[in-house]
């Protein structure tokens, strides 16, 4: 690697990544963004050093992990390999959540098991399933593994699709 | 675009016909092989002969990814051999598969049997492999060619302008030794670069290797001395590895190496491999059975795994990691580091 881009999202992360670079910081092109998101300034510069940037650069992005893994996101999309990125991403106080059923993404606390999805009002059961992809860890319906309690209905969905047939 | 979807040619399940010489030891059949028939030769440059196959019928043959080989069955004075020979289409809805072979009078009598042939006769291949194709993520594609090695680059061409990807070519080759360059020229128009001679490349490449945009991926086959050239450029411009693709075609004569022991795990017996003698034939005068295709480690298949001792790699298949793992070697090529080797079999 000849040259860096480096992203970082607070002070602290900034520290750790001038820790982290050590005397590769002289050829390093650098932005600090004081935001718990990866968001539109952030992704608009990125793309712009990306976009103007050699094979022989590497990328290194520090901070919580929602926008560090979002910026990871956007600089594979732009055709980076993961040989050439460094993360030096720390425990994030929220993260993403999607709903397979909907196709919604959701925030939430990191410590939060469930997580109500505002796009089709499911509770959802957050599992440790991590997409790069989509930046975001994997949801679904709760409780739709248990058996059914009630014996009259099984599935609950059942009966307003037989409903809707016969209307 | 609506594709044709060819129908598969017929396949025979049968072996195939290798009992040409019944002395020789090893008729490496294709598993899975089937006949094709010459249907037009065409003479590139001197010593470089193009050959169409088709099926019998004149059919649709089964598409195949830019960068693909056959594997063809060739006739030689020693036995028969399977040579691995770049396609040189697109790869999209063929009614042919071309290919473009460089005549070796060194060889050992692979490429003297392609140019022997004459439309109409019948030669048995595999389906279209692929170790070289474009990587999809790829935002642009440099494709590098020496000599010979411009075939697969030909295949990539053809393919990149059918589906709009972004590519450049820089062709070098030796003057009056640079087959497809008049097509190359037609195809390319200012995207290709023509560099003449071993200086001028070496000359260029720094300059060319460190002004690539990111996300290019960079692919380049050639004789040994000019891939080896291209890759420890690139590498020390900063490139890593998942962007760098290479074929290598001439194998380098290997030096006949050290003599070595080698254990054999399961059965607990040990082997004794000469200097000159390389372990997959050393293997198989023991009576093993190793399944594989090139010996002259480029295609990967009789890969085996390393239980003890250093292996001393000498293919152009594994990746560096898996160097470093020192826990598998092609027995065709690669040797020990060392008095001793133990294997996994």
């Amino acid at each position: 690697v000849r040259r860096r881009i480096a992203l970082s999202f607070s002070e602290p992360d900034r520290d750790r990544l001038v820790d982290h670079l050590g005397p590769a910081g002289m050829d390093t092109v650098y932005a600090e963004y004081v935001a718990s998101q990866y968001g539109r300034h952030q992704a608009r510069w990125l793309r712009l050093q990306l976009g103007s940037a050699f094979v022989g650069t590497g990328l290194v992005l520090s901070g919580p992990s929602t926008p560090v893994f979002a910026a990871l996101a956007d600089a594979l999309r732009m055709g980076m390999v993961s040989e050439e990125i460094v993360l030096l991403e720390r425990e994030d106080a929220e993260r993403r959540v999607y709903c397979p059923h909907c196709r919604g993404t959701t925030t939430a606390a990191s410590s939060a098991t469930t997580v109500g999805c505002p796009g089709c009002r499911r509770t959802l059961e957050v599992f440790g399933h991590f997409s790069r992809g989509l930046t975001a860890y994997l949801g679904a319906a709760a409780g739709a593994e248990e058996p059914p309690s009630g014996a009259a209905v099984g599935n609950p969905r059942a009966g307003r699709y037989a409903g809707e047939v016969a209307a | 675009m609506s594709v044709e979807a060819p129908a598969a040619p017929a396949i025979p399940t049968a072996t195939a016909p290798c009992a040409t010489t019944p002395a020789y030891r090893r008729p490496l059949p294709l598993r899975q092989g089937h006949d094709l028939v010459v249907r037009s030769v065409r003479s590139e440059t001197p010593g470089v002969r193009s050959v169409a196959l088709a099926r019998e019928d004149g059919g649709p043959l089964p598409e195949y990814v830019p960068g693909s080989h056959l594997l063809v069955e060739c006739a030689t004075p020693t036995g028969t051999r399977v040579n691995a020979y770049s396609l040189t289409g697109s790869g999209s809805t063929p009614d042919a598969y071309p290919i473009s072979v460089l005549h070796r009078a060194d060889g050992a009598g692979g490429s003297a049997f392609i140019h022997r042939l004459v439309p109409g006769e019948t030669v048995r291949a595999s389906l279209p492999r692929n170790g070289f194709a474009p990587t999809a993520t790829a935002t642009h594609h440099l494709l590098i060619a020496g000599g010979i090695g411009v075939t697969p680059v030909l295949s990539h061409v053809r393919s990149a302008l059918r589906w709009g990807r972004s590519f450049t070519v820089l062709y070098a080759h030796r003057d009056g030794a640079a087959p497809h360059r008049g097509l190359l020229r037609t195809l390319c128009g200012d995207r290709l670069e023509e560099v003449s001679g071993r200086d001028v490349l070496a000359a260029r490449l720094p300059s060319l290797l460190a002004r690539q945009p990111l996300g290019t991926h960079l692919y380049v086959c050639g004789g040994t001395g000019l891939t080896e050239a291209v890759l420890v450029t690139a590498r020390g411009l900063g490139w890593p590895e998942a962007r760098l693709h290479h074929e290598v075609f001439d194998a380098q004569a290997l030096d006949p190496g050290e003599p070595f022991t080698v254990r054999l795990d399961r059965s607990g017996t040990r082997l004794e491999v000469p200097s000159g003698t390389s372990l997959l034939d050393a293997l198989e005068d023991a009576g093993l059975t190793v399944p594989n295709r090139c010996r002259q480690g480029v295609c990967g298949e009789c890969r085996i795994a390393v239980t003890a001792g250093t292996p001393l790699h000498r293919d152009g298949v594994l990746t560096a990691a898996e160097r470093q793992a020192k826990d598998c070697l092609m027995p065709c090529v690669s040797r020990a580091v060392g008095p001793a080797l133990g294997v996994d079999l």
